[in-house]
């Protein structure tokens, strides 16, 4: 990953800054119904790396919740 | 020589320009009638707003409330798009023009898509999809078409760019008409777009012995699920599947206020009488299901759309006696429901037959997004992201602010929840002038799980939730509103 942090870091940065401001929150998920590319720029302006971006916008529902669980529990313990 | 260099250089960069002015080349793969985001890219196209554009998602990424009814938004935005016209002013079946401004009426993609008329005929094959003309019964062929368009006054702003379609079912699948003032019954169409029209072609789901071959070896129908992710092989757009509703026009109805078309409607009925076999009439859209399959859709999305004028809401009723709500708007003029109508009928009570001459009295049981959020409550303006229900009407109505279509508000989306054990969200769905008289218990995937051919015993769902391969396959010779 080209980032200097690990992925556990940016996916908490990312919903974090989803959580602290609504006009953010309103704006990634409107970035979700335009398209995987819109998904994955917004993404990437929030801080995430490029590739992890790419990697993160092919996955979908249960295996979403799975990452974003799994990736919080990891940076917080 | 070093001149000529240059002379080249700057020309190669000048059309690299042009081309880059002009749009991106879409790649092989990017089919424009998929209206993908590849697509509006190539045209160099922005979104209108968050939800209107020419181009719309395969599937929703995580399936909730809101994405739900955002993305059946989209696709309305998307699929209402004016359609290409050729050289010859006729539609290109199914390719928006992406470009083209949005103001008036126009012929919209999905009304080139292709009609159950069209693609159940009994054993012949379906008609091409590339294909706008198709044979008319005897009585809407003799119809002299320029004669009929020149007696109505508006007929200037009613699109001709392609055969006026065939309206001849005039019941819901309960039986029942809804007559409007005239008591001339709505119309209703049923049309696949070219992901479900293709599955059937390919299976040869439109021959009865083929069906019954197919549901044999496969055991149910299954068409093609969109995706949020192009796949490796296959298409990423899925079957999408609309049911129409269509009003008469008469000479007091507002052609402003409605998106219209030509049509052949057979036969003619007014106040309770059959006075012609077919005539040829501007028809306006009063109603639009769309229902579409996806991988997080597996068991469709349900969403359906009305015209702002078609009934009050239990609450309006009172504001209809005093023309104005509160705000100090005025109240419209309903399609389909006068406070105190002489002659007309019970308020939501179905008439014997559709040719009862007494016109319908409707009253809509919730208004749009009535599970999403409180009624009756201020709701402020929307920002171009906010994904509260009344901002996915909001902008479809700005984004389509210089055409009728601005008059059509989404009512719903109906879904399953995963892994609940089948609940639905919400549980109760319908449209006023489809379910007109089952309101109050309409649930579209319960409903449609009967989709079974009649007399077997196959299971839930045998015919993917779709009536057609049932109604206008199995049972070709029973047309519902003869029964």
């Amino acid at each position: 990953m080209s980032g200097d942090r690990s992925q556990a870091y940016y996916t908490c940065e990312v919903v974090s800054k989803c959580f602290a401001d609504d006009a953010t929150r309103q704006g990634f998920m409107a970035a979700y119904t335009q398209s995987p590319d819109a998904a994955q720029a917004y993404l990437e302006k929030l801080g995430m790396p490029d590739d992890m971006a790419a990697k993160v916008v092919t996955l979908q529902g249960n295996d979403l919740n799975l990452f974003i669980g799994q990736n919080v529990c990891d940076y917080l313990w | 020589m070093r001149e000529s260099f240059h002379t080249v250089t700057l020309t190669i960069l000048l059309t690299a320009a042009a081309a880059a002015m002009a749009g991106a080349q879409a790649p092989p793969d990017c089919d424009p009638m998929e209206q993908l985001a590849c697509s509006c890219e190539a045209a160099g196209i922005d979104p209108v707003n968050s939800t209107v554009s020419a181009c719309f998602i395969g599937d929703v990424n995580t399936i909730t409330a809101n994405q739900a009814d955002s993305f059946t938004a989209r696709i309305f935005a998307g699929i209402n798009w004016p359609v290409k016209l050729d050289d010859n002013g006729r539609v290109v079946p199914g390719v928006p023009d992406y470009t083209a401004s949005l103001d008036g009426n126009w012929t919209t993609v999905w009304e080139t898509w292709k009609s159950t008329n069209h693609i159940f005929r009994g054993n012949q094959p379906p008609l091409d999809w590339n294909s706008d003309a198709y044979p008319l019964p005897e009585a809407c062929a003799e119809i002299d078409v320029e004669a009929a368009m020149a007696e109505v006054p508006y007929a200037d702003r009613i699109p001709n760019t392609m055969q006026p379609r065939l309206l001849d079912e005039y019941v819901n699948p309960e039986g029942h008409a809804l007559l409007d003032r005239n008591g001339v019954p709505v119309r209703y169409d049923v049309i696949f777009n070219k992901a479900a029209y293709d599955y059937t072609v390919e299976n040869r789901l439109w021959n009865a012995r083929a069906l019954d071959q197919f549901l044999e070896k496969n055991g149910k129908l299954s068409l093609p699920e969109g995706s949020w992710i192009k796949p490796a092989e296959g298409r990423q757009r899925g079957a999408i599947v609309l049911k129409s509703s269509w009003m008469v026009m008469d000479k007091d109805h507002d052609p402003d206020r409605f998106h219209m078309a030509w049509a052949y409607v057979t036969p003619v009925i007014e106040n309770g009488t059959l006075t012609h076999d077919c005539q040829l009439k501007p028809v306006a859209l009063v109603g639009l299901h769309v229902v579409y399959k996806t991988q997080r859709f597996a068991k469709w999305g349900w969403g359906t759309f009305e015209h702002r004028d078609v009934a009050p809401t239990w609450n309006e009723i009172g504001d209809t006696k005093a023309g104005v709500y509160a705000d100090g708007a005025a109240v419209p003029k309903w399609l389909f429901f006068e406070r105190d109508h002489d002659g007309a009928a019970r308020l939501n009570r179905p008439p014997k037959g559709p040719t009862d001459d007494r016109p319908s009295r409707v009253a809509s049981f919730y208004a749009p997004g009535y599970y999403a959020e409180p009624i009756g409550i201020a709701k402020p303006d929307c920002s171009d992201t906010d994904q509260n229900f009344w901002c996915f009407n909001a902008r479809l109505a700005a984004g389509f602010g210089n055409s009728p279509l601005k008059n059509y508000r989404l009512h719903g989306t109906q879904w399953e929840l995963l892994n609940s054990g089948g609940r639905l969200v919400p549980e109760i769905l319908g449209n006023a002038t489809m379910e007109t008289y089952t309101q109050s218990t309409s649930s579209c995937q319960t409903c449609h799980s009967y989709a079974v051919p009649e007399h077997s015993r196959a299971p839930r769902g045998t015919l993917d939730f779709l009536f057609t391969f049932n109604r206008d396959v199995l049972l070709r010779s029973i047309p519902s509103q003869t029964k």
